[in-house]
């Protein structure tokens, strides 16, 4: 999604939509629920793309690509699709096409379904058309916490950033929440403290530990959803008061954690994973009405990443639109640098 | 000890950080916006895949999709494309 040519393409002909594969593989219990449920039918994976129509039918789903010139070809291919089959003009015998790759590997066609009961059926928009009263329910509220959004890179022998800012082992950003009640109990135990220095709960560290790193989130640290296992072997950070400051807060800390799994994806990743990285941290906190309402920290350090290191380099950037769902191999060990500001209330 | 340790750790940390991050030319009303405003530049400023101004609803897509009458491009991956990890 990085290419002049495919940005451009989207931005001008089509209506941009990115959500997570979580909440279509699991549509919460809502309007928006019942529209992805809509979608399901014609998913090839548990992630890809899809284009439709603006009855919300699916023109053509796709997961991977043969090229990067394949991206726009697709991206053609479904604006035919649409011009020929835009809001209700979709026939009974018309099907959804769909790609496992596009455009060689063409999976089953699926007819198209009635959407009457869609949400967005005008009928149903106005009151009319709700058979399950899916709509009728509230969306669940978002976990609440202060939201910290976080950017690494990687430092080059020369002493700056790395100019890839595509590829993740170079370029990360993520975003993670530090719980209201973590925020309260640090508030508790630092309130009243001058300049002494307060040791800060383990799981402030542990939350930053599972976000503080490059690369995809296959080879998370902590909490691995790989199943590699973790071994942390540094994770303490401490607070004092700025002089001068009446309400914040310096913090200094370490990590070192060492996360590696055999082969993830079943036994189908050479090499496995490995994911080594040590952070010496400082950073600011700012407390207001019992709880963490501004934080900026800077961690640097040094991270040794393997992701499925004994799989051939791939030649050319048209080879990594194949390996969209699997990442391509990483074997480096590089100095680290990340930043993590929490949003502006 | 470990408190002597962490010291000399930040002292250290000052000093690559100078190096890596721009100075602020603001006068900073407080250390942590100052350090908030070096790393916000850590971030490039056109990263290519920015510049798509995705919305995360659906229904908001295809209400749009409808005035202006064009198709959604839909993208669902594990994490939303902006500003998460994926």
């Amino acid at each position: 999604m990085s290419r002049e040519d495919v940005i451009s393409k989207i931005k001008a002909n089509f209506v941009p939509v990115s959500v997570r594969a979580t909440d279509l593989n699991n549509p919460p219990p809502n309007e928006e629920g019942a529209l992805l449920r809509s979608i399901r039918p014609y998913c090839l994976e548990q992630q890809g793309m899809f284009v439709l129509n603006e009855d919300g039918q699916v023109l053509t789903a796709v997961v991977l690509f043969d090229s990067t010139r394949a991206i726009t070809d697709y991206l053609d291919f479904s604006l035919a699709q649409f011009r020929e089959h835009s809001q209700m003009a979709v026939s009974p015998n018309w099907s959804a096409r769909r790609f496992t790759k596009y455009p060689s590997v063409a999976a089953p066609s699926i007819a198209a379904v009635a959407n009457r009961n869609s949400p967005f059926d005008p009928e149903h928009a106005a009151g009319a058309g709700c058979l399950s009263g899916a709509c009728q329910i509230p969306v669940s509220p978002r976990p609440t916490g202060l939201i910290l959004n976080m950017v690494a890179r990687t430092i080059e022998s020369n002493g700056h950033f790395s100019s890839d800012v595509i590829h993740q082992e170079h370029y990360s950003q993520d975003q993670l929440i530090i719980p209201l009640q973590l925020q309260q109990y640090i508030a508790a135990l630092v309130r009243g403290t001058t300049g002494q220095a307060v040791r800060l709960p383990d799981m402030l560290g542990q939350i930053l530990m599972m976000h503080a790193y490059l690369g995809n989130m296959d080879v998370q640290p902590v909490s691995s959803p790989m199943g590699a296992h973790s071994d942390i072997q540094a994770c303490e950070f401490y607070a004092a008061l700025v002089p001068g400051q009446k309400n914040i807060y310096r913090v200094y800390g370490k990590t070192n954690v060492c996360a590696q799994g055999p082969s993830p994806h079943g036994g189908g990743l050479p090499g496995g994973m490995l994911n080594k990285i040590g952070l010496s941290w400082y950073g600011f906190f700012k407390l207001s009405e019992g709880r963490v309402t501004s934080l900026s920290f800077l961690a640097t350090g040094e991270q040794k990443l393997q992701w499925g290191a004994l799989r051939p380099k791939l030649a050319s950037a048209d080879e990594e639109v194949n390996e969209l769902v699997s990442g391509h191999p990483i074997d480096q060990q590089t100095k680290v640098c990340l930043g993590f500001n929490s949003e502006t209330p | 000890m470990r408190l002597s340790a962490a010291k000399v750790v930040v002292t250290c940390l000052g000093v690559i950080g100078m190096m890596l991050l721009p100075q602020s030319h603001a006068s900073d009303p407080s250390p942590l916006e100052h350090l908030r405003t070096q790393i916000q530049a850590m971030r490039p400023a056109n990263l290519a895949w920015h510049r798509i101004a995705w919305k995360t609803s659906l229904s908001q897509g295809l209400k749009e999709a409808r005035q202006k009458h064009k198709p959604v491009f839909l993208w669902a991956f594990i994490h939303l494309p902006n500003d998460e990890r994926c």
